[in-house]
């Protein structure tokens, strides 16, 4: 779930309070907005890059013909009874009655396809080149020193620096030293 | 839950074990029995509203939002400060160090633990260096304008500090520790090989996810609570210099 982004809009304090904890029970998913109007929904609809909105049917009819964006995007929260005719079929619904895993559930599956491809950018191993980049900085090279060394610019080292930190979750020089001696991209007799 | 003086202490605990560090800051004892918040603190000479919102704002981050917390001297949130400090330097970093020193590798041992080990010493040395600017530093100087506010004396001194501006520069100054401590928390979750005695790791890790929260809050009083109260009274004073 990492990186999704979420926007909720729900008249009900309750369905909404609800379907917020489940959403920040995902891990790495971000909630961007939450709300019960239908102004502001609009205005957000526009305005954020999302992947997923989260209505019941409720703020559905009076979204409809208005810009809904994508409908795939979509996923209504509804009664058990029969969908209200004349508005757009949704792929993914959950019913009020349904339990937390049902939700969890349907929603990691809605989210599925988005995930593996935010998750693709960012796979973890490093490049060849991020290695190298690696290396360096474990041996203590500025960002000027490394480009030098390999022959690159300053700002593609930096460029290089921001990937390996997303991709291994290590930010400091210190801590990317250990896990350069770790993974023996270096001895720990070259530090 | 909103905590409040009537509940029973050892209610508290079962409810959230992670408010045991705060109790024993307060230098409130186990074995406290049937006691009320209320008898407990009255017993230990604890004031009572602030150790019921300091308790309540580790329990609940929303109440930080509250203004409960607003209404202490600071000297008083400043001595809970430097209790916490205290918990830091003796217990809580102590504790982890033993941790790293039991584990054990098949392979590679000695170089495992120095890694691990010297990673953690430099964390601690920069937390050290940060808490020790805060007591030599940042705490006497908000005591300072405090009584400075109260007594509306302001030494010349003073004056000059208070134009330094040396508070706003403060809240910025935690982001390097924070980023040790996450990358930390990365290589021994993504990046150590496993040791032979994998529980020890688990505790490790556990014990640095709670040293981490308490950190964060600690770090939340002084951001959310502390800098705008003295930013305030900083305010008040400069019109009276000027």
């Amino acid at each position: 779930m990492q990186g999704i982004k979420f926007i909720i809009g729900i008249k009900s304090f309750l369905l909404r309070s609800g379907l917020e904890g489940v959403i920040n029970e995902f891990k790495g998913a971000e909630l961007l907005a939450s709300t019960d109007s239908i102004d502001a929904l609009i205005k957000l609809i526009g305005q954020e890059r999302y992947h997923f909105l989260i209505i019941d049917t409720e703020i559905l009819v009076e979204l409809h013909g208005q810009n809904l964006g994508d409908k795939s995007k979509v996923i209504l929260v509804q009664n058990n009874n029969s969908r209200a005719s004349g508005l757009p079929a949704c792929t993914s619904v959950v019913y009020i009655n349904d339990s937390k895993t049902e939700i969890v559930e349907k929603i990691g599956l809605a989210t599925k396809a988005v995930s593996s491809k935010v998750y693709k950018e960012d796979s973890s191993a490093l490049s060849e080149r991020e290695q190298d980049v690696v290396r360096q900085i474990a041996l203590g090279g500025s960002n000027k020193e490394i480009a030098g060394t390999l022959f690159i610019s300053v700002h593609t080292v930096m460029t290089h620096r921001k990937n390996i930190t997303k991709k291994l979750g290590i930010k400091t020089v210190s801590g990317l030293t250990v896990y350069a001696i770790l993974n023996k991209i270096i001895n720990i007799g070259d530090v | 839950m909103i905590i409040t003086k009537n509940h029973r202490t050892a209610e508290l605990i079962h409810h959230d074990y992670s408010l045991i560090p705060v109790i024993m800051r307060f230098g409130i004892n186990f074995g406290f029995g049937d006691k009320t918040v209320e008898e407990v603190c009255q017993e230990n000479q604890i004031n009572l509203d602030f150790f019921l919102a300091i308790i309540n704002a580790f329990h609940d981050n929303d109440y930080f939002t509250n203004q409960e917390l607003n209404q202490f001297p600071l000297r008083l949130i400043v001595e809970y400060l430097l209790k916490s400090h205290k918990q830091y330097a003796e217990v809580k970093i102590p504790r982890i160090e033993k941790l790293i020193e039991k584990l054990t590798w098949d392979e590679n041992d000695e170089m495992n633990k120095t890694l691990i080990r010297n990673f953690f010493s430099q964390y601690t040395q920069e937390v050290f260096e940060h808490l020790d600017f805060e007591e030599n530093n940042i705490y006497p100087y908000i005591t300072g304008i405090e009584a400075a506010y109260e007594s509306g004396e302001i030494s010349s001194s003073l004056a000059s500090k208070i134009k330094e501006k040396t508070i706003s520069d403060y809240g910025e100054e935690h982001s390097d520790i924070d980023s040790k401590l996450l990358d930390l928390k990365n290589i021994l979750i993504k990046y150590l090989p496993h040791p032979k005695n994998e529980d020890v790791l688990s505790t490790l890790i556990a014990e640095v996810f709670r040293f981490e929260s308490d950190l964060e809050n600690h770090t939340t009083i002084e951001n959310k609570i502390l800098v705008p109260r003295v930013l305030e009274i900083e305010k008040k004073l400069l019109t009276k210099i000027d």
